[in-house]
């Protein structure tokens, strides 16, 4: 069944802390950031290890001049815990251009105190 | 067919006294310095290819098969400089060989160019020697052996300016003393022990430098430069391609200037030379080689070494691919050619 999903209130979700549930058949995981909340399929595109339990972090690095190194602090990072292959968490890119494949990214909404996630096909 | 790997030979040292300073000269005849052998390739004399014509420009021209357009000169006997610890005196052996080979050999047949030999301990030395000869008709590449500085440090990058700014191609081949001698290029493990196994483990040597070009990002550093590796085989060369691209996706962060895989700034920037160190002449070889971008291999004879003509040594590439191999020296010396 496509449309909203409700994934729980805004107290139940720790900042930074993957909630993980199991939506119209797929493992979603729902985060909360200082920049808001995401959601994501929790199985990475490279070998479908679990994206959830990967690093979330602010900051990765820029393209730079040979051995000079520069942060980037633009963009919402999560590292795969297997391959550390990097996504942008808003959206599913992957960083470096690394690679094509896409991390599967999902609206969220929050109403009220209670927090949705919109997976596609449905009116909601 | 352009033969990217023909090596003249030079018969006495005093050939080079001319080509040197008088007080190079004088140390050189009356010290206990030797005309270096053919040593990158064991069991060949010099002396006995001499007897053969390998000094002779005009009839290593005549024996040029009909096949080859154009060859391109690597003179062996200065690759075995890295392990020479008076680096002034390489540089000066190096440009004396160069001018010898300038003043014989290219004017001996127009089919004839040259890479002109480097000293890789000095890069200011190195580059003065670009300086010297980048504009002589018929210059087409540089060549240089490795020392123990990998190709990815900053060392050379004054080498990769002077050749980038020139169009001219770098061609590395091995000089006889990696994994022997202090200061040449190490063979890993606890090093070798028989020439066997150096000769066994020589791609290492080809594969650390291989390595150390791209993820140091010296071709985003000078996007004009062209690397040929020579004398060191190509069957490894998938392998390490692929290893490269995996380690990147992971450790990106690390590398962050390189801005895509390794696997394509190779293809853009990296050729190896078919010659006698490459399995040519096993059809095996052929399946690694279809595992490699198309532009990544040319042609070399590897004479008079290891002679083999085009048709022989390629006779089991596949279908498309010979044609592309004549091609690719064609791109590789471009204006030059």
């Amino acid at each position: 069944m496509s449309g909203l999903h409700g994934v729980g209130t805004v107290a139940d979700f720790e900042l930074n802390r993957f909630r993980t549930a199991s939506l119209d058949g797929k493992e979603i995981g729902v985060v909360r950031t200082r920049r808001g909340f995401f959601a994501v399929g929790s199985r990475c595109p490279h070998q479908g290890a679990d994206l959830c339990a990967g690093l979330l972090t602010e900051t990765t690095m820029a393209p730079s001049r040979p051995h000079e190194y520069v942060l980037s602090r633009d963009r919402l990072v999560l590292a795969c815990p297997w391959h550390r292959w990097e996504f942008d968490l808003e959206t599913g890119r992957a960083i470096g251009a690394i690679t094509r494949k896409r991390m599967a990214v999902y609206p969220v909404e929050v109403v009220g105190d209670d927090v949705f996630v919109r997976l596609p096909g449905g009116d909601g | 067919m352009i033969d990217c790997e023909l090596h003249p030979l030079i018969d006495r040292l005093e050939d080079l006294l001319p080509h040197m300073d008088e007080a190079t000269a004088l140390r050189v005849s009356q010290s206990e310095f030797r005309l270096p052998p053919a040593s990158p390739h064991p069991g060949v004399d010099v002396e006995a290819r001499r007897l053969e014509g390998g000094t002779d420009p005009v009839a290593v021209a005549a024996s040029l098969p009909a096949a080859i357009d154009r060859a391109l000169l690597v003179a062996a006997q200065a690759m075995p400089t890295p392990g020479w610890l008076d680096h002034g005196l390489a540089a000066a052996f190096v440009e004396a060989v160069n001018r010898h080979l300038v003043d014989r050999w290219l004017p001996a047949d127009p089919r004839f160019r040259l890479a002109i030999a480097l000293s890789p301990h000095q890069a200011p030395l190195a580059v003065r020697e670009i300086e010297r000869h980048a504009g002589v008709a018929g210059v087409a590449a540089a060549a240089m052996p490795l020392i123990a500085v990998a190709m990815g440090h900053e060392h050379y990058h004054p080498v990769y300016r002077a050749l980038s700014e020139r169009g001219l191609p770098l061609l590395v081949h091995p000089g006889g003393s990696e994994g022997e001698v202090l200061g040449a290029a190490a063979i890993g493990g606890t090093g070798p022990r028989t020439p066997e196994e150096t000769f066994t483990l020589l791609p290492q040597v080809a594969q650390a430098n291989l390595a150390s070009l791209v993820f140091n990002g010296v071709f985003e550093l000078f996007p004009e430069l062209t690397v040929v590796f020579a004398g060191w085989g190509f069957e490894w060369a998938p392998t390490l391609v692929w290893r490269a691209d995996s380690e990147w996706r992971g450790l990106r962060v690390a590398v962050p200037w390189l801005r895509r895989p390794p696997s394509e700034v190779i293809a853009e920037h990296v050729r190896f030379v078919v010659d006698g160190a490459a399995s040519a002449l096993r059809p095996g070889t052929w399946e690694h080689a279809a595992l490699l971008p198309e532009s990544a291999l040319v042609y070399g004879s590897d004479a008079p070494f290891d002679a083999v003509g085009p048709e022989e040594r390629l006779a089991l590439a596949p279908a498309g691919l010979r044609e592309r191999i004549a091609e690719n020296a064609v791109s590789l010396f471009g204006a030059r050619g």
